[in-house]
């Protein structure tokens, strides 16, 4: 019990800088940035922003937790799930740290560093652009309605605007939405983080490594790995070094992308943020988009 | 009138515990963060505390989002790490990470380059497996276990015997820590000296030794031979954290 309370703690409160830092972000855009502007910061066609969106993240970088409540109130201030999306899947991976800490981990196999960036901008845009062409032949594969109903989203989707207020109220208007996200969000990154600490206390490792002997089979097991230990994107590249030369190069990469994209912990917050049916339409495409970068990796690393 | 409105809907036990749970977990947790963390990552956390007892204070003041109250629900969830906290306060782990990690999968199989690799840590035919840098000499020994063949080697670490480490071996072994202790995995030497082998699980030596090159398990292995070591009385964290 001691070893379950202090894994999930530690979960908990790491990742909770980074979830404050998202839920403030978001409060910030909700009430200081207008649709107009948004429309004038991104890239006029569609197209230019979601090649250009994961970029952002040497700017603004945010954990795998943090980003998706900022990438759901872009959508809800009118930004395409398109871009949204290639945001959200390639922020955790494109940015300064995780840049870092692969590098580290890798020192002496660095080829992973560019394979894991160029991978994971590839998956992301792949899917924006998937998502964007969806939008105009099928409206409905990806269709993210606005809220009517009651509960936080009710609150969060009905609170009028106060963009005619002073500086002071719109201050104090975007940390109450700050707050209600936090709240919001919060509790399913608590239970999120239950989950994953209870699969890696309680479920030993080689029951999913073992499945790993083939090439194809590895990669699909690491990427299964990565789902349920859920380790964040700063600290998952020690983990995947260890495994260098017992598993091929190309699973290393599926568990380096896949994880930061798709984990129990994350994929609870994206079920706050987005219809479920958006969730498992992305989550099967980010399988199938990883599976075969792990491939490639395994053929050409 | 707001903060009537809020304790109407919620009732005064629910807000009552709330802002006690708030409280609680900014003391709590920042009074546990040396088991929890990295060092440089605590200062943040009474960042955080400051702005979830902020959050507290919004929803309680009701500004902003008038006529609405945070579900009670929700309110539960939240609290649920401050409970757990205190029936269960977070604990140094040791060798039970060996449990559910397998050693075995941690050791890279591959062999790298050492030209033109800075080893700050060795000096001459001797290695100090020290703190700071812990994580880099054993990767640098585990893929070039060749090189350091008959090289000696002094550590402080604790004795592990779990998953993936050899029959009739030891691990003296820290935990390497990048950001939180939830995702601690270990690290160390291997031994088959007997006496060290029969220590308890999570026994703190400091241990001096050589290294020798054997085939273990169809790999090859760096093992620390012919060992000297002293039981420490009063062992420092199980943490390395990477620099």
């Amino acid at each position: 019990m001691s070893a379950f309370s202090t894994v999930f703690l530690s979960v908990f409160v790491g990742a909770l800088p980074f979830l404050l830092i998202a839920v403030l972000t978001s409060g910030f855009i909700e009430v200081f940035l207008s649709r107009e502007t948004l429309a004038k910061i991104l890239p006029k066609h569609p197209l230019a922003a979601v090649v250009a969106v994961p970029l952002l993240g040497f700017v603004l970088p945010l954990c795998e937790c943090g980003v998706i409540p900022v990438a759901g109130r872009l959508v809800r201030k009118g930004v395409p799930l398109s871009v949204a999306l290639a945001f959200m899947l390639s922020n955790p991976i494109l940015n300064p740290f995780p840049l870092l800490s692969t590098r580290t981990a890798f020192s002496f196999f660095p080829a992973m560093v560019p394979w894991r960036m160029a991978a994971a901008y590839a998956v992301a845009v792949t899917i924006g652009l998937i998502v964007m062409l969806m939008a105009r032949l099928d409206p409905g594969t990806f269709a993210v309605r606005q809220y009517t109903g009651g509960g936080l989203w009710g609150i969060l989707e009905n609170n009028p605007q106060a963009s005619a207020a002073g500086f002071g109220e719109r201050l104090l208007d975007a940390l109450a939405h700050a707050s209600l996200e936090f709240f919001n969000v919060g509790r399913f990154f608590i239970l999120g983080s239950l989950a994953a600490a209870a699969v890696q206390v309680f479920v030993p490792q080689e029951a999913l490594l073992q499945l790993a002997e083939h090439h194809l089979a590895a990669v699909a097991g690491m990427m299964g790995f990565a789902f349920v230990v859920s380790i964040c994107s700063e600290a998952d590249a020690f983990v995947a070094a260890g495994f260098l030369g017992t598993f091929p190069p190309g699973a290393l990469l599926a568990f380096l992308v896949f994880g930061p994209m798709v984990d129990i912990k994350n994929t609870m917050m994206m079920l706050a943020a987005f219809p479920k049916a958006v969730v498992l339409r992305l989550v099967i495409l980010i399988a199938a988009l990883t599976l075969l970068a792990g491939m490639a990796a395994n053929h050409w690393m | 009138m707001q903060a009537k409105t809020i304790t109407r809907s919620l009732g005064w036990r629910t807000v009552t515990l709330w802002t006690l749970a708030l409280f609680l977990l900014a003391a709590i947790l920042g009074g546990m963060m040396e088991n929890l963390l990295h060092p440089s990552w605590i200062r943040w956390q009474w960042w955080c505390a400051g702005c979830m007892l902020l959050f507290g204070w919004i929803q309680i003041r009701h500004r902003g989002l008038r006529q609405q109250h945070v579900p009670p629900f929700v309110l539960s969830v939240l609290v649920l790490p401050v409970l757990l906290a205190v029936v269960a306060p977070p604990v140094p782990l040791g060798a039970d990470v060996l449990d559910r990690q397998d050693y075995a999968l941690l050791r890279p199989q591959q062999r790298g380059q050492l030209q033109g690799r800075e080893m700050p840590w060795l000096q001459g035919n001797h290695i100090t497996l020290g703190e700071e840098h812990y994580f880099d000499a054993l990767m640098t020994m585990h893929f070039n276990a060749e090189h350091f063949d008959g090289s000696s080697v002094e550590m402080t670490g604790f004795t592990a015997t779990g998953r993936g480490v050899p029959a009739g071996h030891s691990l003296i072994a820290r935990l390497l820590v990048t950001c939180h202790v939830a995702h601690a995995q270990p690290e160390g030497l291997l031994t088959a000296d007997d006496s060290l082998v029969n220590l308890p699980d999570d026994t703190w030596v400091a241990v001096s030794g050589t290294l020798e090159y054997r085939q273990l398990e169809g790999r090859g292995e760096l093992v620390l031979g012919h060992p000297q070591y002293t039981i420490l009385e009063d062992p420092p964290s199980p943490y390395v954290f990477l620099q």
